[in-house]
């Protein structure tokens, strides 16, 4: 016995090369979809952002003339279009993941084949989760470098660009869509796992991924104490639409914050008698400064890897209790 | 080297909390360098037991040792073909076993693998997806085989192969057992099949063990009776199965001691065996491997 298994010991057995071999297309599709969206954010940065910022200029000029029509080019349609493609991003992963790189396997068999040459299960699955998570944090990494470049090319003004806070924006600008994408790794490893069945395990990846990620962006603003401003009813509610909101009302006599009441009236001097009526005494906004981007950024980012830590885990003791 | 291949106690194994148990009870004793036929009708809990054994699935309760230690210790050295065959389709037939070769470093037969693969005439760029199930077959052992592992289990190996490529397997798996001493355990439903290669069997019905032991024992422990119905002495013998037609009785006894009476007897074959213990599941099991513990 002991002999065996000393010349049984040397060299480690190659995984790394096979896991890549099986999942070339799916390695081919994320770097074309990488490739994809990264050219697409260059020029967005490049001619198009010059584009606009000549179209906004024009219409400076003719607004001190007369009415104009000015064409801003295909920037902002653009920039839309690859945010939203990079919020997908960790649904396509999680549907991945959860169909082909565990479920799959577990269905047709091979996984089993796998664990028999050898290469033990907790390996196994060590090497499949460590791989992608390094190639997904490489792309997605990059995409958001790109994307802030793009975002930021065009000069600051409404209508030009979206503001930071602006949902999508906020998380295409920053750490948190790629520890959305290792999230979604991990919720699809593990829901492979327990469903191991190909469909049902990708309709339930991306309905968890889609709960998950949901929730760590309503927890957000939460995670990080927020700034509230209070300033009289003639200048309307403070700073507001200029950061992440949490809510926004009046402030009464004694301090407290309630919901502003309903105000149909057209003059300002009504509702206001109304406002006072209730106790108000003028308007606060709580919210999140343009300082507060990358705190939120960070601690949003961290939840998401603990959660990723955890699942990961749990799919070790699955695969541990399962195959002893 | 351990001298056991597997030994189970107790062992059992149910799938979920309140499923129906697929192995119950199980304990036998599998000595090393033995080819076993696990023999067992359709859901009988053979395949279970393969899954197991190949640690690829922890069991409910009871215990189970391969070659001395834990299924999940033996794995690397043990090597196990599923019922299905799985194999990865987008791979080649050399790819497959290239891989074999990365994942087993150290301990690869790349000559022996390949043999078994050329043996069936595949073209090694052919994918594994369009192979024929006998041809899968032929990969899937090829890569069970090129480990080298000291215990080899294998889930009904035979059932896509045709007559003339069952052969010449049954004769690599043959020369491999006898060459390293590997220890082979196939399971089958079919008796034939593995009659005239396997010298161990053990017999699984409704996730219990029926019979374990070396088949000359097995065999020689059992003697198939015939006579009038109203002949007595079968007393004091156990009657494994009885069948009366007309006036004439015949059964399958495990002779306690010479069979006194007017009794023609004879000498079972192995499929009298199984078929007459698969048919009475109240008849008490019979475990002949304490001898070889020693």
């Amino acid at each position: 016995m002991s002999t065996l298994s000393v010349t049984a010991a040397p060299a480690h057995p190659r995984q790394a090369r096979w896991t890549f071999l099986l999942h070339r297309w799916a390695l081919a599709v994320w770097v074309t979809l990488v490739v994809a969206i990264s050219g697409l954010l260059l020029w967005a940065a490049g001619p198009l952002a010059d584009e606009s910022d000549r179209a906004w200029h024009r219409l400076d000029a003719c607004r001190r003339l007369s009415r104009c029509v000015v064409d801003t080019g295909s920037y902002s349609t653009t920039y839309t279009f690859l945010t939203y493609a990079m919020i997908l991003l960790p649904f396509v992963v999680a549907a991945w993941a959860g169909a082909t790189l565990t479920a799959r396997e577990l269905e047709s068999g091979t996984a089993l084949m796998a664990w028999t040459q050898s290469v033990s299960p907790v390996r196994w699955l060590a090497v499949r989760l460590t791989l992608p998570a390094v190639v997904l944090t490489v792309g997605a990494s990059l995409l958001v470098a790109l994307h802030r470049f793009a975002w930021e090319a065009p000069e600051e003004r409404t209508g030009n660009r979206p503001t930071w806070w602006v949902p999508f924006t906020f998380h295409a600008n920053g750490p948190t869509i790629v520890t959305a994408c290792l999230t979604a790794l991990a919720v699809g490893t593990l829901t492979g796992l327990l469903v191991r069945r190909t469909l049902p395990a990708l309709g339930v990846s991306v309905a968890a991924s889609v709960l998950l990620l949901g929730g760590a962006h309503w927890l957000m603003p939460h995670l990080r104490t927020s700034v509230t401003e209070v300033g009289p009813f003639q200048d309307g509610y403070p700073d507001l639409y200029t950061g992440v909101e949490l809510s926004h009302g009046l402030v009464t006599r004694t301090g407290a914050h309630i919901p502003t009441p309903e105000c149909q009236a057209t003059s300002m001097d009504v509702c206001r008698r109304i406002y006072e009526q209730r106790g108000g005494t003028g308007f606060y906004t709580t919210f999140h400064p343009a300082s507060h981007f990358w705190p939120l950024q960070l601690t949003t980012s961290a939840l998401l890897l603990v959660v990723t830590a955890l699942l990961t885990a749990a799919s070790f003791v699955v695969l541990r209790r399962r195959t002893g | 080297m351990s001298d056991t291949a597997i030994e189970a106690t107790g062992l059992g194994r149910r799938y979920g909390r309140r499923g129906a148990w697929a192995l119950r009870d199980c304990a036998f004793r599998l000595p090393a360098g033995r080819v076993c036929a696990v023999v067992g009708p359709n859901g009988a809990g053979k395949s279970t037991l393969f899954a197991l054994a190949a640690g690829l699935m922890a069991p409910t309760e009871g215990e189970l040792r391969v070659l001395g230690t834990s299924p999940a210790d033996a794995r690397p050295r043990v090597g196990y073909v599923a019922q299905a065959k799985p194999l990865y389709p987008q791979l080649t037939v050399a790819e497959t076993l290239r891989m074999g070769a990365d994942l087993n470093p150290g301990r690869w037969d790349a000559a022996g693998a390949e043999r078994i693969v050329a043996g069936g005439d595949l073209d090694p760029g052919t994918r594994i997806r369009s192979l024929s199930g006998g041809q899968r077959t032929r990969v899937a052992l090829a890569l069970a085989l090129g480990k080298r592992p000291e215990l080899l289990l294998l889930d009904e190996p035979m059932a896509d192969l045709d007559p003339l490529a069952r052969h010449d397997l049954m004769g690599v798996l043959m020369g491999t057992a006898a060459e390293h001493g590997t220890t082979i355990a196939m399971s089958s439903h079919v008796v034939a099949e593995v009659e005239e290669s396997c010298d161990h069997l053990l017999l699984i019905g409704s996730g219990r063990v029926r019979l374990a032991g070396d088949i000359d024992d097995l065999l020689a422990a059992h003697l198939r009776v015939a006579g009038s119905a109203e002949t007595d002495g079968l007393t004091g013998h156990t009657v494994v199965e009885s069948r009366t037609t007309g006036r004439q009785l015949s059964a399958l006894i495990r002779p306690a001691g010479p069979v006194s009476g007017d009794w023609r007897t004879e000498a079972p074959t192995l499929e009298d065996l199984v078929l007459a213990h698969l048919r009475s599941p109240g008849a008490p099991a019979l475990t002949l491997t304490e001898e070889y513990a020693a």
